[in-house]
């Protein structure tokens, strides 16, 4: 067996072995890179800081602990400016999962970081079962939907909630989604009929699906997977509303060089493919 | 055949009606009629879970008293599936004394059992189940993704720009053309921006709209009645 044959048949276990490597060396050694901000995420920026001081910001969390590490950071960075600009924050989420996404990043930001008071600075609705059906449903009413919040409370007793009747009373909508229901089912059943602004936050799987809402307006901008987020960081600490780098910054260290190993592979491999299959044709 | 086939007929297409009536005629009653059907939608979706769990657990059953391969596997979904299920609806299932008990918020509360369960056990399992894909989607890649033939090979190219151009490390190899101007077109982040806004824009907006065409296609046949495959018959 040459080499080209061996490489053609590599043990995959020689794969997992590089790969794993190529994550564990840069999140151990992490390193910065110049890091250049996309018009997308810039854009997700312009909406949120038009938002006049106070306004009132829905966001719906719709992802679990597979996609954490991706939307987590975006979700933290946002939350920080939202606090930072004494916004009110209506938090409520799709996936069931969504709620203990939501209720560890509160803990962490509003809690732990800006000491904001819960229901008069942030609410937590929590899970409601079915999908965009639960997207219709607040546009007729939140207390009609979530009668009570993640503390047992009536939603109406809190003073966050005093003059929120339904969507309308909601001036921006943030979609922190990693699948269905998610940031689709935001545009098509909220944004778009009701004529609300908003924006989202999704894994990167999740680009390819948002990009023709993005394009067409009906969502301003979008933060994608682990490289949205690393940018929304780099643009808030320029503008001034970060101090440091956070999670998706140490996190591009260790995804740049696994995709570059992987491209590599992916050549290596059409090279002994491409050598194996004119040796075939000669003989 | 009242029963069986009428009766559900009739709620199929009055409801079907109704919701779809009450989008473009939004006044009472027809359309305090389409909120409640909403409303009836949230309520049947939560008892789905309740078929879903007799589902799990009839199919689970089934396997451990017929022996079959792996059988000890389902034996821990059934024994995980109780305990979860447990300390899930039993409220006073708390780590400590002293705790408010009050139904539903115990989930959200960090000392109960279930938010112990949650995030100490299905939290690191789910997170290493995704993670995995990594290193199989490393794997399938390496074996895969050959430049057969032109199709393949436009993938092929698409697919590395997209990967090179996404990461920081990647933008550097055409970081040295300009910022702005014909040639910082060819950076390639702006190519991998163009990637996905136009080719993979246009081929998502085809995808929806052939999607949703077929759900206003569906949705007529069953609101006209002539799609009756939920009814059992052909």
């Amino acid at each position: 067996m040459d080499l080209f044959e061996k490489i053609s048949s590599l043990d995959r276990r020689w794969i997992f072995l590089v790969i794993a490597l190529s994550i564990f060396i840069p999140l151990m050694l992490p390193f910065t890179q110049p890091l250049s901000v996309s018009p997308d995420v810039r854009a997700v920026y312009e909406a949120l800081a038009a938002l006049p001081e106070g306004s009132t910001v829905l966001c719906s969390f719709e992802y679990g602990p597979s996609t954490l590490p991706e939307v987590h950071p975006m979700a933290r960075s946002v939350l920080r400016y939202l606090f930072q600009r004494q916004h009110k924050v209506i938090v409520m989420a799709l996936w069931p999962d969504g709620l203990f996404m939501s209720r560890d990043i509160l803990d962490e930001v509003a809690e732990g970081e800006y000491q904001a008071e819960y229901g008069v600075d942030y609410i937590n609705l929590g899970y409601k079962a079915g999908n965009e059906v639960v997207i219709k449903s607040i546009a007729e009413s939140f207390s009609r939907t979530y009668p009570v919040d993640t503390r047992g409370q009536s939603t109406t007793s809190w003073p966050i909630m005093h003059g929120i009747e339904n969507l309308a009373n909601i001036d921006f909508i943030i979609s922190l989604s990693a699948g269905y229901p998610g940031t689709v089912e935001w545009v098509q059943y909220a944004a778009d009929p009701y004529n609300k602004p908003m924006t989202t936050c999704c894994t990167a799987v999740q680009v390819t699906e948002v990009v023709p809402y993005v394009r067409s307006g009906q969502c301003a901008g979008i933060l994608g997977g682990l490289a949205g987020a690393a940018e929304f960081e780099v643009l808030l600490m320029d503008e001034g509303w970060l101090t440091e780098l956070g999670a998706g910054n140490r996190g591009m260290a260790s995804q740049s060089v696994a995709h570059l190993v992987l491209v590599l592979l992916i050549i290596l491999g059409n090279v002994a493919f491409y050598i194996e299959r004119r040796r075939q044709r000669k003989f | 055949m009242l029963l069986k086939r009428w009766i559900p007929l009739f709620i199929l297409v009055f409801v079907g009606v109704l919701t779809l009536i009450h989008w473009f005629v939004p006044h009472d009653p027809i359309g305090s009629l389409g909120r409640d059907f909403s409303q009836f939608f949230d309520i049947i979706a939560s008892f789905a879970i309740i078929l879903g769990a007799a589902n799990l657990l009839k199919l689970q059953s089934l396997k451990i008293s017929q022996r079959k391969k792996g059988w000890p596997f389902n034996l821990v979904t059934i024994i995980a599936f109780a305990l979860t299920a447990w300390v899930g609806l039993n409220w006073h299932s708390y780590f400590g004394s002293g705790h408010h008990y009050l139904a539903g918020t115990h989930v959200n509360n960090p000392d109960s059992h279930f938010f112990w369960v949650w995030w100490y056990i299905f939290t690191p399992l789910s997170a290493t189940m995704y993670a995995l894909l990594a290193f199989y989607v490393a794997s399938a890649s390496y074996r895969a993704f050959r430049a057969r033939n032109v199709e393949a090979t436009v993938l092929l190219v698409a697919g590395i720009i997209i990967m090179i151009g996404r990461v920081p490390l990647g933008q550097q190899f055409t970081a040295w053309l300009p910022d702005h101007g014909f040639w910082s077109g060819f950076r390639l982040e702006r190519i991998s921006d163009w990637i996905y806004s136009y080719p993979n824009g246009a081929g998502q907006r085809a995808v929806m709209i052939g999607i949703a065409l077929g759900v206003v296609s569906t949705s007529l046949r069953l609101i006209l009645g002539i799609e009756k495959s939920f009814l059992g018959e052909e």
